[in-house]
């Protein structure tokens, strides 16, 4: 039976600190959104909105104190070492799973009562979408980092692509298990006269729908990631395809988002319907981020697996920690602005909203300035790194021309962040990132140091 | 750098992945080993030294 000690090992602990991200993450929203609720609502039923983050917040904690109380009664030595991270293996999975039924059983709960006047926190699952998104990073980053494959208990299969279809019908059993949570929760609701049979229809197919959804979104991003973690698997390249096919993702999603963009500002559509393409276009986002950060993750490890770079890991880790705390303010601020309605109503709407308002343009420039940081730090690292000297002519070109055309234009008065999301230099960090791999694509073999 | 490890498992003609599939890990368990990167159980050392046809004190305690 396949059973590898050091991946348990690493598991664990990759698992402890996703516990200790989640629950951090859950107190700062879930408090957010509980003040929301208490400030803004009349009715005590809508605490069943923050249920989630409280359920997060209170297995997590009591996982986190049985593996710390583990630790201190236990002498520390190899053994319990490995039995502590074996533990936090099983404290993870089973989160996920008291989660992933609550949610299932809450939702129609959710959908009857609906969303109050003077709400407006984001959806009931926004911290499952804050989650997998942070905690989803975290997880890829601690495996590259480790040489942990997520399939690594398939990897030598002969079969390994049948092996991840199972898998992915194991997924799929799973989430019929939650449907059948929920029609249980609907079968309450109606037992209860909360509910009449044609709602409950409407509801059980929107339910529907969304698991499906769900589904398949899972299904295919996990089939995406096994075919790149076999492919990085097998590769005796200095960078695996895989790096360069993430890197391809990132920048089609890029050019996507920006054509959707600017088509969007171009076109005379309808102010609505401009709003509703923007905000397709800006779920883009999510993805085009979640790639960007998957890229930078194999492409610093495999690059300092070969050569010690202390620059490039900073700016790594710069962009990844920028791009992820800019995520989490994005997420939680609605909510932060919803704590001020009361006020704004009862008091000053003009200094408060600008007050708001500007303090989200700060924290969105200071992300930017970060991000631009860490693109640049890219760049010099890989300057100085005198292998590689084809590519440092497109850097140095693209980043001054695109550079110069973003300062020129965030001068001018009209000028539509909305356009270039992403700012113009980032997409010239981008170019010079794909000149940059394909010369090492062509260098083929990982070089001699 | 564990080059006891990698003489007895060339000894044996078993490339890192052959090994890591009989002793139930990884190949990059196996690689970590063999390079210093990973200190292995005393369960695991029992394994691989079954594995090879070798002693403890032939692969892992150096003098």
């Amino acid at each position: 039976m396949f059973y590898d000690e050091r991946i348990e090992k690493e598991k664990g602990r990759i698992s402890r600190n996703a516990i200790i991200l989640s629950v951090i993450i859950s107190v700062a929203l879930g408090a957010i959104r509980l003040t929301n609720i208490l400030k803004n609502t009349d009715q005590s039923k809508y605490l069943c909105l923050v249920i989630l983050e409280a359920i997060i917040i209170l297995v997590g904690s009591i996982c986190l104190l049985i593996g710390f109380t583990r630790s201190k009664i236990h002498p520390k030595d190899e053994r319990t070492i490995f039995e502590e991270c074996c533990f936090y293996n099983k404290a993870s999975s089973i989160l996920i799973k008291i989660v992933t039924v609550v949610f299932a059983f809450f939702l129609p709960v959710v959908l009857h009562i609906g969303i109050p006047n003077n709400y407006t926190d984001g959806e009931f699952d926004r911290i499952l979408l804050v989650l997998s998104f942070v905690v989803g990073i975290y997880v890829v980053y601690g495996f590259r980092r480790n040489d942990i494959y997520f399939n690594y208990s398939i990897m030598e299969n002969e079969h390994y692509y049948k092996s991840v279809f199972k898998n992915i019908g194991k997924l799929a059993i799973y989430i019929s298990c939650l449907f059948a949570v929920s029609a249980i929760s609907f079968t309450l609701l109606v037992a209860t006269k909360e509910l009449n049979q044609v709602i409950l229809i409407k509801h059980i197919l929107q339910i529907l729908g969304l698991y499906m959804i769900v589904l398949l979104k899972f299904s295919l991003l996990y089939l995406l990631y096994s075919f790149l973690e076999k492919m990085s698997y097998n590769s005796t390249r200095w960078l695996s395809k895989s790096t360069i096919i993430s890197l391809e993702i990132t920048v089609f999603l890029y050019a996507v988002y920006t054509f959707i963009a600017m088509l969007t500002d171009s076109l005379a559509i309808s102010q609505a319907q401009a709003m509703q393409t923007v905000s397709a276009a800006s779920s883009l986002t999510f993805y085009i981020d979640f790639a960007l950060l998957i890229f930078l993750t194999y492409f610093s490890y495999e690059y300092l697996k070969v050569k010690r770079n202390k620059l490039l890991s900073a700016a790594c880790l710069t962009i990844l920690l920028s791009k992820t705390l800019a995520f989490l303010i994005g997420q939680a601020w609605s909510g932060i602005t919803s704590l001020f309605l009361r006020e704004m109503i009862e008091y000053d709407a003009y200094t408060i909203t600008y007050f708001l308002s500007t303090a989200k343009t700060i924290i969105q420039d200071l992300s930017s300035i970060a991000n631009m940081i860490g693109f640049s730090l890219i760049i010099i690292a890989l300057i100085k790194d005198k292998t590689i000297r084809k590519s440092n002519l497109a850097a140095i070109i693209s980043f001054a021309v695109l550079g110069g055309i973003e300062m020129f234009l965030r001068t001018q008065t009209g000028y539509l962040e909305v356009s270039v999301y992403h700012s113009l230099a980032e997409i010239a960090v981008l170019i010079y990132l794909c000149v940059l791999v394909v010369c090492i694509e062509r260098r083929g073999k990982i070089p001699v140091c | 750098m564990n080059e006891e490890l990698k003489q007895a498992r060339l000894a044996k003609n078993l490339s890192q992945t052959e090994l890591a599939k009989r002793i139930g890990v990884s190949r990059q368990t196996v690689n970590m080993i063999e390079n210093d990167g990973y200190n292995p159980t005393i369960k695991l050392c029992i394994k691989i030294c079954k594995e090879l046809d070798v002693t403890l004190n032939d692969l892992f305690w150096k003098e």
